[in-house]
């Protein structure tokens, strides 16, 4: 997937990995590396502000974690997350399910 | 290369990374130490993968991304949405309106202690002629007046107050309106506090240039004509003065918080 395709969606990926719990931030590229099955290759860097991001828009809120030795930020979703998730979801699988229907008008 | 010569890598990438940032420094902080504890992870899982340590370091960081890149990302990042500054300016409007309408008000409040104090001609007796149907439109609705001139002189000063207090009570409810939508205009405090200047100094700027001309304008009229309406303008004035006192004090208060080490990334409302 090209890096710009996912960056429009970058919000959406980042809320659905933090809805199974907290993570920190390494955690969370892994998890979404590993969830897409390697097809999102995005600047690993580049999450951490989109992180950020979320977290001013009341989206995830976040703390410092002193355990194992190394201080990380962890994020959680907040529940006005988990409505932004829902309402996301929902507007990608509309969009997704329309691009569907016409391609499947196209011959391969 | 550090000083003493030996290669680390990540730490010449924090380096690198800290000159590209353009963040408040809390900001700044924040990334920096959740970059080193990232690379550390991940040049760590390498390593325990076969690959040695400086090259572990090399791939960590071109995982990660160039320096210029996470700079961009995160400045981007911070950008206001299209929607955020949409409700900024909404803000700023209701506030500079509501501002303009108070001082209007003020200057409504500034004629009734005129008329109180000196009569009406102070404020209502304006040097000039009216054609046959606006005296008779005076003279109806000013029914104890000898003259037109003193029915427009009765008239004026009347206006002068109900009208312009009345604008004051639609500057109050459009300021209560900012207030209401300041909820909606949330930002990090540096950008509330360049708004608020922006918004202060702006209405400061008109309220001096009103100032101005209408204290010219009395004076003006004094000069000319002797005191007969003067009040007229020069209530307006001393209001807009007024004005651009209290509103320059508020955009100096504001501006203060953009000195750099009061930048911050605090969620601040209006």
């Amino acid at each position: 997937m090209k890096t710009g395709q996912l960056k429009g969606n970058l919000d959406l990926v980042l809320l659905a990995v933090l809805s199974g719990g907290p993570l920190h931030g390494y955690a969370v590229i892994a998890g979404l590396r590993d969830r897409s099955e390697g097809a999102f290759d995005l600047p690993e860097g580049t999450v951490y502000p989109a992180l950020h991001k979320l977290e001013r828009d009341g989206l995830v809120r976040s703390s410092w974690d002193d355990s194992g030795g190394r201080r990380r930020r962890t994020y959680e979703i907040t529940p006005r997350g988990e409505r932004a998730l829902a309402c996301q979801r929902e507007q990608w699988l509309t969009f997704v399910h329309g691009v569907n229907s016409v391609l499947a008008a196209v011959t391969p | 290369m550090n000083p003493a010569g030996s290669h680390e890598p990540i730490e010449d990438y924090l380096d690198d990374l800290l000159g590209c940032l353009n963040l408040p420094p809390r900001e700044t902080r924040r990334l920096l130490a959740e970059t080193e504890a990232h690379l550390r992870e991940s040049a760590e899982a390498l390593l325990r993968a076969g690959i040695a340590p400086v090259e572990a370091e090399v791939e960590a960081i071109r995982r990660f991304g160039s320096a210029r890149e996470v700079a961009a990302a995160a400045g981007a990042a911070r950008r206001p949405s299209v929607v955020a500054l949409l409700a900024q300016g909404l803000w700023g409007v209701l506030t500079l309106a509501g501002l303009g309408l108070i001082a209007v008000g003020v200057s409504g409040g500034l004629a009734a202690l005129f008329n109180a104090v000196s009569g009406p001609g102070f404020v209502g007796a304006l040097p000039q002629t009216y054609p046959a149907p606006t005296c008779a439109y005076y003279l109806s609705i000013q029914p104890g007046a000898t003259s037109c001139a003193q029915a427009a002189m009765w008239e004026n000063s009347h206006d002068a107050v109900a009208l312009r207090l009345l604008a004051g009570l639609a500057g109050a409810a459009l300021i209560a309106a900012a207030w209401a939508w300041r909820h909606f205009a949330r930002g990090d405090l540096s950008s509330i506090a360049l708004r608020d200047g922006a918004v202060g100094a702006t209405a400061a700027i008109a309220f001096a240039v009103a100032a101005a001309l209408l204290v010219g304008l009395s004076a003006d009229l004094a000069v000319q004509h002797g005191s007969g309406g003067v009040g007229f303008y020069l209530t307006g004035g001393l209001a807009s003065a007024l004005g651009a006192v209290t509103c320059a004090l508020w955009a100096h208060r504001r501006l203060r918080h953009l000195r750099p080490w009061r930048l911050g990334g605090t969620p601040a409302t209006a």
